[in-house]
């Protein structure tokens, strides 16, 4: 079983509206990494000018966020991007 | 302000500092015996809600007594107010500027087609009078900015997040901490909706969430009433429950929905010890 990433509504549109994409073990970065290859129109919202996740994207893992991108994924783990949004 | 937290925050696993457990309570302080009484008409009015375990009369005598600042009262926040209109809180300080539009009218309830073009606030407050008349309103003709956020804040017992420009969230959560006031922070875009109860110096604030606007946030998005809608429901039962003590606030933890695929996803959130907002602020327990 591989580990998967939750796509959020916002970005949808980058990865052919698919609400999961499920990525090869690794650690969070290398799936961020894989997410990117397979789909380069994430870059901009994925990737500040460092190379670095923004900070206004937030990462859930195992129920908890996330900071440090160098943990390892689990099969079957399900990491979970959050894009910013608001009210109107 | 007064903690009622029955449990110690939680250490847990990987970079994730501290959580406060789901069974954690927290309210408002307030003097029960300096409340106003229900009236008869009252407690009519509430009957079904008085029966529910936790709340009873003391807390309606409590909701009674409180102010909610809303920040503006469009698609989420205006269901917000409605809903703690019904409920019986018994102050709302409304800011929302501008006139009713036609694109409006698709999830912000309380505008009204024969109102287009008339200012949203005068629709906004017509429209939770004919449901609650003894609720006092304020009415403030503005959206939240740096000129009136400390003031109207200060003159709340809590504040809903609802706007949909990052930079009025983030002066109402600057102000949230000054006046150590909680913030009830909720969001949508699309089908999806988050939640989540910011506590000054107990949780997280948005800061620490969201330390910086997303460059690609536009004014308008895809979103429909009903989602608005749903999370703002939500968001007034955080309210009551901050209010009255009833229930646990979903502190510290943030509440993600799809309404797509129905799926929930609850997650712990930490306070940054280097949030320029909040970092400054002793962890109170």
């Amino acid at each position: 079983m591989m580990a998967k990433i939750r796509i959020p509504a916002a970005l949808r549109a980058h990865v052919h509206e698919q609400i999961y994409v499920e990525v090869p073990s690794g650690t969070v970065r290398q799936a961020l990494d894989y997410l990117i290859q397979e789909y380069p129109a994430l870059t901009a919202y994925l990737t500040d000018s460092g190379g670095s996740l923004p900070a206004h994207v937030n990462l859930f893992l195992r129920g908890h966020q996330l900071e440090d991108v160098t943990v390892q994924l689990n099969p079957g783990d399900e990491l979970y991007i959050a894009t910013a949004m608001a009210g109107g | 302000m007064h903690f009622k937290l029955h449990h110690a925050m939680l250490r847990v696993g990987y970079n994730v500092p501290t959580l406060i457990s789901s069974t954690t309570t927290y309210s408002i302080p307030m003097n029960s015996g300096n409340l106003e009484p229900l009236s008869d008409e009252e407690r009519a009015i509430y009957e079904w809600q008085l029966s529910v375990p936790g709340f009873g009369v003391v807390g309606q005598t409590k909701l009674k007594a409180a102010t909610a600042l809303v920040s503006r009262v469009g698609g989420v926040g205006g269901l917000v107010a409605y809903q703690l209109a019904a409920a019986g809180i018994g102050r709302l300080i409304l800011a929302h500027a501008g006139n009713v539009k036609s694109s409006d009218l698709n999830r912000q309830l309380l505008m009204t087609y024969d109102w287009l073009g008339k200012p949203r606030i005068e629709s906004i407050i017509r429209r939770l009078k004919e449901l609650n008349p003894r609720v006092e309103i304020v009415g403030v003709p503005e959206n939240i900015n740096v000129d009136n956020a400390s003031r109207l804040v200060s003159q709340s017992d809590v504040v809903i997040d609802c706007a949909p420009l990052f930079e009025e969230r983030f002066e109402l959560n600057r102000q949230s901490i000054v006046h150590r006031k909680p913030m009830v922070e909720c969001a949508m875009y699309d089908l999806e909706a988050h939640l989540t109860t910011f506590i000054p110096g107990v949780t997280p604030c948005l800061a620490c969430l969201l330390p910086e606007k997303p460059p690609t946030w536009t004014r308008q998005f895809p979103v429909f009433g009903a989602v608005a809608g749903s999370v703002a429901c939500l968001a007034a039962m955080e309210v009551i429950k901050v209010i009255s003590g009833l229930g646990t606030p979903l502190s510290g933890r943030l509440l993600r929905y799809d309404l797509r695929t129905m799926e929930f996803h609850r997650f712990g959130i930490s306070r940054k010890s280097d949030c320029p907002i909040c970092g400054h602020l002793e962890e109170r327990k």
